[in-house]
C-alpha cells in the first residue's frame, strides 16, 4: 500500500497525530479537561466551512477559527470561574451552530464535509502535510521548553504559581496548542473523533503505568498501533479511517482494563 | 535587628462587595514560626494567598524578601503546601520521586542538581521505601510526607502552609509538626494556618489571631494571651491543651 503517494501522506500524518495527540492528551486528562478537544474540534468545523466559502484551504480556516475559539474559552472561563465546563459546552454548541448556518451558503461542500467529520486517508494533500509538520514542530518546541512547568502546574497549580511559574500565561498557551493539535489531527481521525485520540490512549496507559513519563510513552505506543492499524484496515477494507483508528484504541483500552483486573 | 522576610502594610481585600480583610499590617521575620489562627471565613486562606501572590489586592502592599510580591524573581525561595494538597487528583499518574524531581526542574534547577536535591529530600523525610510508588496509591499520611519532601526539596527560606494536617492520622500529624519544628530550628521561616490551636501554641513563636473585625499579633506563644484573643473572636472560652 505504500506505493501510493496518498498512503505515504496518510502514514506521515497519522504518525504525527499519534505522537502529539496522546502527549497533549496526558496533560488534558490529568487537568480534567477531557472535553476541551471535543469543543475545539466542533469549532474547527465552522472554520473548514468558512474557508471553503472563501475558496481557501480548509486547514487555514480551521487554524484561525480554533485559535479564536481558544481565546473565547479564556474569556468565558474568567466569567464562569467556578463552572469551567460551561465555557466548553458554549464553545462546542456555538461551533456546530456556526458550521450549520455557514453550510447553508455553500451547497457543494457537503460531500467533502463528511471526510472532515470522520477522517479520510485519501483526502490529505501535500499542503496538509506541510502544515501538519509545521504545527507539530511548534507544539514540540513548546513542550521541550515547558514540560516540567506544565507537569508542576497539572499536579498543583497553586503551588506552581506560588513558586514563580506563570501559570495563567502557560494555561492560555496550552489551550492554543490544543487548538493546533485539533487541526493537525482532523484530516486523519476527523473532527468528531479527535478528542478520543487525546483521551483513549491515555486512559488505557493510565491503567498500568506507574509514572507520568511511562503514561506518556505508553499512550503514544497505543496511539501509533491504533493509527497504523486503522489506516491499514481502512485502505484494504475501504473503511472510514477515523472510526477504525478509534475503534482499535477502544479495543486496546478494554483489553488493558481486563488485564489489570486479572492481575 | 531581625531581617524581615514578609512585610504586609495596610492590606485590605474584598470578594465583590464583601470585605474579607481590613487594613492589616504585620511583618514576618527570618526564622519565625508564624502561626495564624481563626475561625472559618475569617480570611486566613485569603491572607495566605495574597502573601503568596496567588491573588492580588488593590489596597495595601505586600513585600517578600524586600520586593513586591508580584515582581519578585525570588519565588524559588518560597514553598507552599496548600489545603488542596490533601484532596489532590488521586489518579495523578506520577511517582513520589518524579513529582519532587519535576517540581525542581520546573523552577529552573538542572537535571543533576534536581536528582541530588530529590534524593536528599526523600532521605530527610524518610520516604525512600515509597519513592517509586504512585502518589495516588499512598495513604493520606504518606502523601503528606511526600508533600513535605516536595516542599523542602528546593531548600526554601520560607514555607507557607494552609491547614496541612487536615485528613491525616494522629501519628502522621505528630510527625508533620515535628518535621516543621526541625526545619524551623535550621532557620527556615514557617508561616502556617491551622485550626489546631494547641499545635500552634506549642510550636509557633509568634501567633496572629484573625476574626471578623479583629487582627491581633501575639509576639510570643503565651497561652493566656492567645486564649483572651480567641475568646473575643469565637465568642467563647477556648481550652488549650499543650502538645
Amino acid at each position: 500500500m505504500l506505493e501510493y503517494a496518498f498512503m505515504q501522506r496518510a502514514l506521515i500524518g497519522g504518525l504525527l497525530v499519534s505522537i502529539i495527540a496522546p502527549f497533549m492528551g496526558t496533560f488534558i486528562v490529568v487537568r480534567r479537561m477531557s472535553l476541551i478537544g471535543d469543543s475545539l474540534s466542533h469549532v474547527a468545523l465552522s472554520g473548514i466551512v468558512l474557508a471553503a466559502l472563501f475558496g481557501i484551504e480548509p486547514i487555514y480556516g480551521a487554524v484561525v477559527i480554533t485559535v479564536i475559539a481558544a481565546y473565547f474559552i479564556f474569556f468565558l472561563r474568567e466569567n464562569y470561574a467556578s463552572y469551567e465546563e460551561i465555557s466548553l459546552a458554549i464553545i462546542m454548541s456555538s461551533g456546530i451552530a456556526l458550521a450549520s448556518v455557514l453550510m447553508g451558503f455553500s451547497k457543494n461542500i457537503r460531500g467533502n464535509f463528511l471526510s472532515y467529520l470522520f477522517g479520510s486517508i485519501t483526502g490529505i494533500s501535500n499542503q496538509d502535510i506541510y502544515i501538519m509538520i509545521a504545527l507539530s514542530i511548534i507544539i514540540f518546541a513548546f513542550w521541550g521548553v515547558n514540560y516540567y512547568k506544565l507537569f508542576h502546574m497539572a499536579f498543583d497549580e497553586e503551588s506552581a504559581k506560588a513558586m514563580g511559574i506563570k501559570t495563567d500565561k502557560l494555561g492560555k498557551i496550552f489551550i492554543i496548542l490544543i487548538a493546533l493539535c485539533v487541526v493537525v489531527s482532523m484530516r486523519i481521525v476527523g473532527v468528531l473523533l479527535i478528542s478520543s485520540m487525546m483521551v483513549i490512549p491515555v486512559a488505557a496507559a493510565m491503567q498500568y503505568s506507574l509514572s507520568f513519563k511511562q503514561t506518556i510513552i505508553s499512550s503514544i505506543i497505543i496511539a501509533v498501533i491504533s493509527v497504523i492499524g486503522g489506516i491499514t484496515l481502512s485502505f484494504y477494507f475501504d473503511l472510514a479511517s477515523g472510526g477504525t483508528i478509534v475503534l482499535i484504541s477502544v479495543i486496546i483500552l478494554i483489553a488493558s482494563i481486563l488485564l489489570k483486573g486479572r492481575r | 535587628m531581625k531581617e524581615k522576610i514578609l512585610e504586609v502594610k495596610n492590606l485590605s481585600f474584598s470578594y465583590k462587595d464583601q470585605k474579607v480583610l481590613s487594613d492589616l499590617s504585620f511583618d514576618v521575620y527570618k526564622g519565625d514560626y508564624f502561626g495564624i489562627l481563626g475561625p472559618n471565613g475569617s480570611g486566613k486562606t485569603t491572607l495566605l494567598k495574597l502573601c503568596l501572590g496567588l491573588i492580588s489586592s488593590k489596597e495595601g502592599k505586600i513585600k517578600i524578601f524586600g520586593e513586591n510580591i508580584k515582581d519578585t524573581a525570588q519565588k524559588n525561595k518560597i514553598s507552599y503546601i496548600s489545603q488542596k494538597s490533601n484532596a489532590f487528583n488521586v489518579s495523578f499518574p506520577a511517582t513520589v520521586q518524579e513529582l519532587i524531581y519535576s517540581s525542581l526542574r520546573s523552577v529552573g534547577y538542572d537535571s543533576k542538581s534536581s536528582k541530588k536535591m530529590t534524593s536528599d529530600a526523600i532521605e530527610l523525610v524518610g520516604i525512600g521505601h515509597i519513592a517509586d510508588r504512585r502518589i495516588g496509591n499512598l495513604s493520606g499520611g504518606q502523601q503528606q510526607k511526600a508533600f513535605i519532601a516536595k516542599a523542602i526539596s528546593s531548600k526554601p527560606e520560607i514555607i507557607f502552609l494552609d491547614e496541612p494536617t487536615v485528613g491525616i492520622d494522629y501519628g502522621s500529624e505528630g510527625f508533620f509538626y515535628e518535621a516543621m519544628h526541625m526545619l524551623n530550628q535550621k532557620g527556615v521561616t514557617i508561616c502556617m494556618i491551622s485550626h489546631d490551636i494547641s499545635a500552634i501554641t506549642s510550636y509557633a513563636n509568634r501567633v496572629a489571631c484573625i476574626g471578623e473585625d479583629t487582627f491581633h499579633i501575639h509576639e510570643s506563644n503565651d497561652i493566656m494571651d492567645i486564649e483572651t484573643s480567641l475568646k473575643k473572636i469565637y465568642g467563647k472560652k477556648m481550652r488549650l491543651v499543650t502538645h
